[in-house]
């Protein structure tokens, strides 16, 4: 029996019309789930398609049930994998130029498609010679970004997971009372089932005080503490300036919809930080990683991304009691006054090193 | 006749790719590499003809298998073009399947649409379209399919987005899931994996397949009689769960609760007062039952509820947890959604009743009593389940 080929009888669009969207393939075979790093592969592919003029982003996630995690998560098997795909569904759909989402769970139907794209010459991320090299190097780097920034003056800014910002204003208007909204995220990784990293864990006495010295000075401001249930300690519940969605059966999708209208984010550097990075809300990202310097193309202590106003500002140390209220007003009075301009210097530094790089995006 | 002489040496080689023995290893690596090699310098006419029975298996098992993965992300020199020549292999072969299943006609590709919002009713029709719309477009043909979920254009608020995903993930028979925002997205994307034929289906089947509007005949027999399992029970559900139960009511009787829900996805707040009472009496005469609420509740609802009442969801479960809490439960009280199918699938004792609005046709009669003390009451009238209840105690004692 004569049986078909991705060479031969296979239906397929028409090569020649103008392609319209980028595809974005997420295989968890080999990428990893990780909030942060996807939210940035999200910015990644805006970047991609505006750059090439498209106007859509369609995104396949690939789970093959058989090998449902990468080597260095093992411990996402076949008997929980569900779980881990479903707790991060929602950052797909952050993407500002989302068209369609995929959630395969069939290798062939994935490599049908992926094949058919590729001899179709669409644009597709990671192109199919990247993919079957079944590797993406950690963590994501901001280079295409910065050019982006470089060359257009802004970033793309990613969206509250769809269909949810407008639940989020209603649940702040109804629920919270309109509260000015300080949304944080100190990590807390060794209260998790799969610790890692730990020493990046923010000491949480420190935060508790910060948010009691804020609540006499500026009691109307509500905490919203964002993350896994398990990561904050018990007595956090007792704070009537803290509202921790979690335990009113909100998820990630909430969080990040609550994040996307809040006034301030202040947190650890981590998958909340990266969506702070990139919705154009005040920040301060705590404790960066000193090797993430050269990833995000700044230098060690510089105080702003390349493509930051002047109220969105990273540390590099572990935070104290006084940092975080000292942020909290410089940031806070910052977002009541609308006063944040582009952070000048490390701009003119992202331009230099921009220009110095042609077409980065190209690269990815 | 080549493809088929070759992938039989390619199957034996697999199991021996990370062998101890160093000898074995390496005839192995080097009869993949073989194969591999000789597979893509053939012209396509040759290696299109493979139609062994498993090879379809086989390609999806070398496609999942660890030791080819470790093997191929290893230090040696070799290995990268090694494994490149493995990846594209398995590509072609995994591409030579699909265009196989397409050309006669797989059929496994269903259209389903959300015309008004993503509610509780949507959710539970979901399953519904499952277990009792699906086996008749696919009669004796009980393998998985792929759905593409086309929501109303300009869904702004649709908050239940990702519920619906969850339960997406859940069902048994359900492999991918694609979600769109228009039609002819969908039928764009969706249409390069299907026949001539399969299009016109897939494009005629839009009355069986809005997650609204399901046929009420359909809907009325499972408010009735309840469905027939679906849905997974997943461990980290499970185990969610019995940590709980375990934590929080030691040695009490679990009594799931799954009451009507506002849009967003909380408990209705007349539903729960009515509730309240009731739950209340059960409990004057059961005090070691525990009652557990699956549905969520908002910051504006919550007051001191007594102990012997818990919200699931507060304590840090998931829809996808509380839909397994619902199966492993004692008992479960309340209306036929997702939550009420899958605790009646799972045979949990409990008073069922309709999600629906207005009286199934047949709710003159008295409420059904299925296996493991169901009570399938049929009907919302308040009399009708206060007997239901009352029976339900009774038989409880």
């Amino acid at each position: 029996m004569r049986m078909p080929t991705d060479r031969s009888d296979a239906k397929s669009q028409p090569a020649t019309a103008a392609p319209e969207a980028l595809l974005g393939i997420f295989d968890f075979s080999y990428q990893h789930y990780a909030l942060g790093d996807l939210l940035t592969s999200q910015v990644n592919l805006a970047v991609m398609a505006t750059e090439r003029g498209l106007q859509h982003i369609d995104v396949i996630i690939m789970v093959n049930p058989m090998r449902p995690g990468a080597r260095p998560q093992r411990f996402v098997t076949p008997a929980n994998y569900i779980f881990h795909l479903d707790n991060i569904m929602p950052v797909f759909t952050c993407n500002p130029l989302l068209r369609s989402l995929q959630v395969l769970r069939d290798v062939h139907t994935f490599n049908f498609l992926i094949s058919l794209h590729d001899r179709n010459n669409r644009p597709m991320w990671p192109d199919l010679n990247t993919h079957l090299g079944m590797r993406q190097d950690y963590p994501l780097d901001h280079h295409s970004i910065n050019a982006f920034h470089a060359r257009h003056g802004h970033v793309p800014e990613l969206a509250a997971p769809r269909g949810y910002e407008s639940w989020a204003r209603d649940f702040h208007a109804k629920e919270l009372k309109g509260r000015p909204l300080v949304v944080i995220n100190p990590r807390q990784s060794s209260l998790t089932e799969n610790p890692t990293v730990i020493m990046r864990d923010a000491p949480l006495s420190v935060w508790h005080d910060f948010i009691d010295a804020i609540a006499e000075q500026r009691p109307e401001v509500l905490f919203v503490m964002v993350g896994g249930f398990q990561e904050w300690e018990h007595h956090l519940l007792r704070r009537p300036n803290v509202f921790i969605p979690r335990t009113w059966g909100l998820r990630l999708a909430h969080e990040l919809a609550l994040l996307k209208i809040a006034n301030l984010f202040m947190g650890t550097s981590s998958g909340f930080a990266t969506f702070a990075t990139f919705i154009g809300i005040p920040y301060a990202i705590l404790n960066v990683e000193h090797n993430f310097a050269p990833h995000a193309e700044v230098q060690l202590h510089d105080r702003h991304y390349p493509f930051a106003r002047t109220d969105q500002v990273l540390t590099w140390q572990c935070e104290t009691t006084e940092e975080l209220i000292s942020l909290f007003n410089e940031l806070h009075a910052a977002a009541r006054g609308g006063i944040a301009l582009p952070s000048g210097e490390t701009t003119a530094t992202a331009s230099r090193v921009s220009a110095s790089r042609s077409s980065a995006v190209e690269r990815t | 006749m080549i493809g088929r002489l070759l992938l039989r040496p390619y199957a034996l080689a697999e199991p021996w790719l990370r062998h101890e023995v160093w000898l074995v290893r390496r005839t192995a690596q080097a009869a993949v590499m073989g194969v591999a090699a000789i597979w893509l310098v053939l012209p396509a006419e040759q290696t299109g003809d493979v139609a062994l029975d498993g090879t379809d298996e086989f390609v999806q098992q070398l496609s999942s298998s660890e030791r080819l993965r470790d093997f191929l992300h290893g230090p040696a020199i070799v290995k990268p073009l090694v494994g490149r020549l493995c990846r594209i292999l398995l590509l072609r072969l995994s591409v030579a399947a699909k265009a196989r299943d397409i050309a006669r006609g797989d059929n496994r590709n269903f259209r389903l649409r959300l015309s008004g919002p993503i509610d509780q009713t949507a959710l539970r029709n979901l399953l519904i379209w499952q277990n009792h719309i699906l086996p008749h477009l696919r009669p004796g043909d009980a393998r998985q399919v792929d759905i593409a979920l086309v929501l109303p254009a300009g869904s702004e608020n649709a908050v239940r987005l990702f519920d619906l995903l969850s339960i997406a993930l859940m069902l048994d028979r359900v492999r991918s899931v694609s979600l769109f925002w228009d039609d002819e997205t969908a039928e764009g994307i969706a249409s390069v994996l299907m026949s001539e034929r399969e299009l016109a289906r897939w494009r005629d089947a839009a009355s069986t397949g809005d997650l609204e509007a399901l046929p009420r005949e359909t809907t009325s027999r499972v408010e009735l009689e309840g469905t027939c399992g679906g849905l997974k029970l997943l461990s980290p559900g499970r185990r969610n769960a019995n940590d709980f139960f375990k934590l929080a009511l030691p040695s009490r009787f679990i009594v799931a609760v799954g009451l009507r829900e506002r849009e967003d996805g909380n408990v209705d707040p007349d539903e729960l007062d009515l509730w309240l009472g009731q739950i209340d009496a059960l409990h004057a005469r059961h005090s070691r039952a525990a009652f557990v609420m699956l549905n969520g509740i908002a910051p504006s609802q919550w007051r001191e509820y007594p102990a012997h009442i818990r919200f699931a969801r507060q304590h840090g479960l998931s829809l996808q947890d509380c839909i397994c809490l619902a199966q492993i439960a004692d008992a479960y009280l309340g209306v036929l959604d997702i939550f009420g199918l899958a605790a009646h699938s799972a045979g949990r004792p409990g008073v069922y009743l309709p999600l629906d609005d207005g009286d199934p046709p047949t709710a003159d009669r008295l409420p059904r009593l299925s296996g493991a003390r169901q009570i399938m009451v049929g009907s919302r009238d308040r009399r009708r389940v206060a007997a239901a209840l009352e029976s339900f105690a009774a038989d409880s004692r």
